[in-house]
């Protein structure tokens, strides 16, 4: 579980970024792949975050006795298959061409999947700077009495 | 009869409280960018403090405050940038983090100044 | 029937009553004040000792409450000290002077 709430919820943040990045690599790898393990071309996949709850404890102890229900970051919920159609091509000399000459090939756009992996670059460096800023603040705690 | 002498500043440890379950939660806000339906939550405590000081119900200086002025509040409000119910502008979360990280860190140094003051007073300004 | 011979020592017992137990009550209030003050003392390092544990068995992450609690027991317990120091050497001087 950790001590530092806050830096526990930014690292889970920094996972889950980083899980969809590799999600969006593995779409922009296989963008022309019409054959994968079952046959079908390939299927574009995304990433379902979910917030991740926890209850603060500590402030249980405390003199109040509410509860301060906050959270404790995100989590990756699952990686799904995009159920969009699959782009066809007519390509007549593709070895997977079917009888009228159409390819199915996958459903990734490399546009939608650079200003995702953008996206995801930039949820990855704000939540590093939350990060260090959580650290300096607690150095600074640490400076109480010297 | 020590503490109430010599600690009467509770207010500052509550700040700090604040500050720190602020930092928390705007990490909190930051690290759900990109969740869907996900609302962003804020810290009061200023404002109810403040609102509590005009009721009367608080003196300045008075250690009567407690956690209970802390709140977690959810901002329902929905965000015209974003479709996917997600109301996070991570602008505006950045700005709050690093306002509140100054704060945090200027509230330490009172404290700081105040204990300083204490023991050069029991030193005798030796 | 009264005699007011005897109401009179009567009067001059209780008064004389009255002063020692006023300078009883005066010497005790004084090592109250001392006790009390360690007994603070006591609570404060007791706090802190409290919040430290929470802290490392992971219970909170406040770093600051630690290190204020922490303050708080070393400036009163110097604060007791230095108060015994200038009592021991009001004492000691007393105990200097040339009777």
């Amino acid at each position: 579980m950790g001590l530092f709430n806050s830096f526990n919820i930014s690292a889970s943040a920094l996972s889950a970024q980083r899980l969809r990045m590799d999600i969006i690599s593995q779409n922009i790898a296989n963008v022309n792949t019409t054959r994968t393990q079952d046959g079908t071309p390939y299927r574009r996949k995304t990433v379902l975050f979910q917030e991740k709850e926890v209850p603060f404890s500590h402030y249980l102890s405390r003199e109040s006795r509410e509860k301060y229900l906050s959270g404790s970051g995100v989590r990756v919920a699952g990686i799904v298959e995009d159920t969009s159609p699959f782009k066809e091509v007519y390509d007549p000399s593709h070895p997977d061409a079917d009888e009228n000459g159409i390819v199915r090939m996958p459903n990734v756009e490399i546009i939608t999947e650079m200003v995702n992996m953008i996206s995801a670059t930039r949820a990855y460096e704000a939540n590093v700077t939350a990060l260090n800023s959580s650290k300096s603040m607690a150095l600074k705690a640490l400076e109480i009495g010297r | 009869m020590l503490s109430k002498l010599l600690f009467n500043r509770s207010n500052i440890e509550h700040a700090l409280d604040a500050a720190w379950l602020r930092n928390e939660v705007i990490s909190h806000n930051i690290a759900n960018v990109d969740t869907p339906n996900y609302k962003r939550k804020t810290v009061q405590f200023e404002q109810l403090l403040t609102s509590e000081m005009k009721s009367g119900k608080i003196s300045h200086g008075a250690s009567k405050l407690t956690s209970r002025n802390i709140r977690i509040v959810e901002d329902p409000s929905s965000s015209s940038y974003r479709s996917d119910g997600n109301n996070v502008d991570i602008e505006n979360e950045m700005a709050l983090l690093a306002a509140n990280s100054i704060r945090y860190n200027t509230l330490v140094q009172k404290i700081n100044g105040e204990f300083q003051k204490l023991k050069n007073v029991i030193r005798g300004g030796r | 029937m009264a005699i007011y011979g005897v109401e009179a020592v009567r009067n001059i017992i209780n008064a004389s009553e009255g002063v020692n137990i006023k300078k009883a009550e005066e010497s005790l209030s004084f090592k109250d004040m001392i006790i009390d003050a360690l007994k603070n003392v006591n609570a404060l390092e007791q706090e802190s000792i409290k919040i430290t544990e929470d802290f490392i068995a992971g219970k909170h992450d406040n770093i600051h409450s630690v290190m204020i609690a922490s303050e708080k027991a070393a400036i009163s317990l110097q604060f007791v000290m230095e108060v015994r120091n200038k009592v021991l050497d009001a004492y000691q001087e007393i105990m200097r002077m040339q009777v």
